[in-house]
């Protein structure tokens, strides 16, 4: 164990020490500036309240723009869209890059077991995953801050998902907190993808562009109305299942559902990606 | 430190139903500098791949210092360094960090032995920059440098001179000859550089399709005595040279057959009237021997 330990702590200053790890953290963030300055658009936010302020003013919602609403948006966006294609691409790095610079075939004259090394590369893998989402998820809400200050409450709306939440600023919080946990272990499948891909032999790049792609497919079943029947049988219904913290009452038996499918799904990419893992060859040539 | 460090017990190894190593029974002793040759496909990198434990044996067991590889490859591979072709680091990371991280695998990176080691391959002025700002000899340093940590006794070195320059192969082969020398390593070279074999290594085992055809000192098997006559009329002097149970190869030297002296035949040559100025004994090279050895039987019409 103590060995095991202490090649995994060389695997994540490997890790962070490589300028690619950072790329996602960067783009994260950039776009979360972006989407603030979009929504902060006199014309974008005319058109927003076209469609929203009815039934704001219905239900008795409030202001639809706050800090902490916004901040729901716009983690929702970027860790689909950045969030998604950075995770894939470093997770996919991970085992398929290490072979493809022949980096791995060094490691391996040492007397190591495959299973460890794999497992060191999926914690690091983890690890990632869980930094990046919660950046994603705390810069978000700093930014939000920033844009909109901290008036307002958190209010999410969402019939497709049976979402329907209004909380005072203090409780909007505490929900926001709770749910950046949830979004981490969701999101998890997809990272966990890519790196069960690049398992096999495959190019890294290879590896990550089919991990986006799953992704972007499912994501598109899930949210076009046409595909309605399929959507309960998608990733994504499940992903999204943090924004579920949001609603007045939490369905904790949905959310227990819904991640222990998710779970039953990442372990069994953990199982093939190992399986592959131990028995791919070694030389990228 | 002397005795037998690596056996090999009728190895064979079949990658679906292909032979890659057949019956192959060795051994190498502590300090001995020993070349693996073959032409591409003889079997060269599956032997260096059964020793590492890479694969297993189809039948037959490697022992490195009396320990299983297949049984214990931990064990088995505690004392063994060993430098890939064209190895790879991580550019991103100092030369000291890439080496740290692959010493981690094995063992507590221990500083002392580290920096014994970069030392050893004159790496310690460059090993806190950054690798992607080394030569490839630099890196072929630092290869050597993680395959001397931890202490091994056994070191394994594949095309250890590939892409080095005339001064980088130098140098290579200065190492080489230091850790036999004042270290007591073995070491395993697998390389297609002849030339390089001749300088460095005691003893040369020839793979031939998966099969060991030599084992033995290189100049153990010279095969025919070879000489370079200079004479003014060849004409006149083929028949000669035939009569004496020479014959002429196509680079123009003269090849005895076995039990025949050259002084026979420069006597013989003189008598018939052929005037010889100069003879020249041609020395054998192991490309000479590994030819021979690797040759294959020409096929018929």
């Amino acid at each position: 164990m103590a060995a095991f330990l202490r090649q995994l702590r060389w695997e994540l200053r490997r890790l962070w020490r490589r300028p690619r790890t950072y790329v996602g953290f960067v783009a994260a963030l950039l776009f979360e500036v972006l989407l603030y300055a979009t929504l902060g658009l006199p014309v974008v936010r005319a058109q927003f309240l076209r469609g929203a302020a009815t039934l704001h003013e219905h239900l008795k919602l409030g202001e639809p723009f706050s800090a902490l609403s916004n901040a729901v948006r716009v983690t929702g966006q970027t860790i689909v869209f950045i969030g998604g294609v950075s995770l894939a691409l470093v997770a996919g790095d991970l085992v398929a890059r290490d072979v493809e610079d022949g980096t791995l075939r060094m490691v391996f004259c040492r007397p190591v077991s495959r299973t460890s090394v794999f497992f060191q590369k999926l914690v690091a893998c983890a690890v990632y995953s869980v930094t990046l989402t919660s950046f994603v998820g705390v810069s978000a809400l700093l930014l939000a801050l920033v844009f909109e200050g901290t008036s307002g409450g958190l209010v999410v709306v969402s019939f497709r998902e049976s979402i329907l939440g209004a909380h005072e600023f203090g409780a909007g919080i505490e929900r926001y907190v709770a749910s950046v946990p949830l979004l981490a272990a969701s999101i998890l499948t997809v990272p966990l993808l890519a790196f069960t891909l690049s398992c096999f032999p495959m190019k890294a790049a290879t590896a990550a562009s089919v991990a986006v792609l799953v992704l972007l497919g499912d994501w598109t079943i899930q949210s076009f109305p046409a595909f309605a029947p399929l959507s309960p049988y998608t990733l994504t219904t499940r992903i999204v299942s943090w924004r579920q913290m949001f609603n007045d009452a939490i369905p904790w038996l949905r959310l227990q559902r819904n991640y222990s499918e998710l779970a039953a799904v990442d372990l069994l990419l953990v199982v093939v990606g190992w399986l592959a893992f131990c028995r791919r060859p070694l030389t990228s040539r | 430190m002397t005795g037998e460090l690596v056996r090999l017990n009728g190895v064979c190894k079949a990658f679906r139903g292909r032979v890659a190593v057949d019956d192959l029974s060795l051994s190498i002793d502590h300090g001995e500098v020993v070349a693996l040759l073959g032409p591409n496909g003889a079997g060269k990198t599956t032997t260096l791949a059964l020793m590492l434990g890479h694969v297993r044996p189809t039948r037959g067991d490697v022992l490195l210092r009396g320990v299983s590889v297949a049984g214990d490859r931990r064990r088995a591979l505690r004392a063994v360094g060993v430098v890939v072709d064209s190895p790879a680091f991580h550019d991103y990371l100092t030369g000291w960090e890439n080496l740290a991280l692959l010493v981690s695998y094995a063992e507590v990176p221990d500083d002392a032995a580290m920096l014994d080691a970069v030392r050893f391959v004159g790496l310690d002025d460059r090993i806190h920059d950054r690798v992607g700002t080394y030569s490839h000899g630099m890196r072929q340093r630092l290869a050597l440098a993680q395959a001397l940590v931890p202490a091994p006794d056994l070191v394994l070195l594949d095309e250890p001179a590939d892409g080095l320059d005339p001064d980088g192969v130098v140098t290579m082969h200065g190492m080489i000859a230091r850790l036999s020398g004042e270290r007591g390593v073995a070491v395993v070279i697998a390389s297609h550089l002849l030339s390089e074999v001749e300088r460095v290594c005691d003893r040369v085992l020839i793979l031939d399709s998966g099969r060991l055809v030599f084992d033995g000192r290189w100049n153990d098997d010279t095969g025919p005595e070879r000489f370079r006559l200079e004479i003014d009329d060849w004409a006149c002097a083929q028949p000669i040279v035939s009569r004496a149970g020479a014959t002429v190869g196509g680079d123009g030297a003269i090849e005895l057959a076995p039990g025949r002296e050259v002084a026979d035949l420069v006597r013989a040559l003189v008598e018939g009237g052929v005037r010889v100025s100069t003879i020249t004994r041609i020395r054998p090279t192991l490309a000479d021997a590994y030819r021979r050895l690797t040759a294959k039987p020409e096929s018929g019409a």
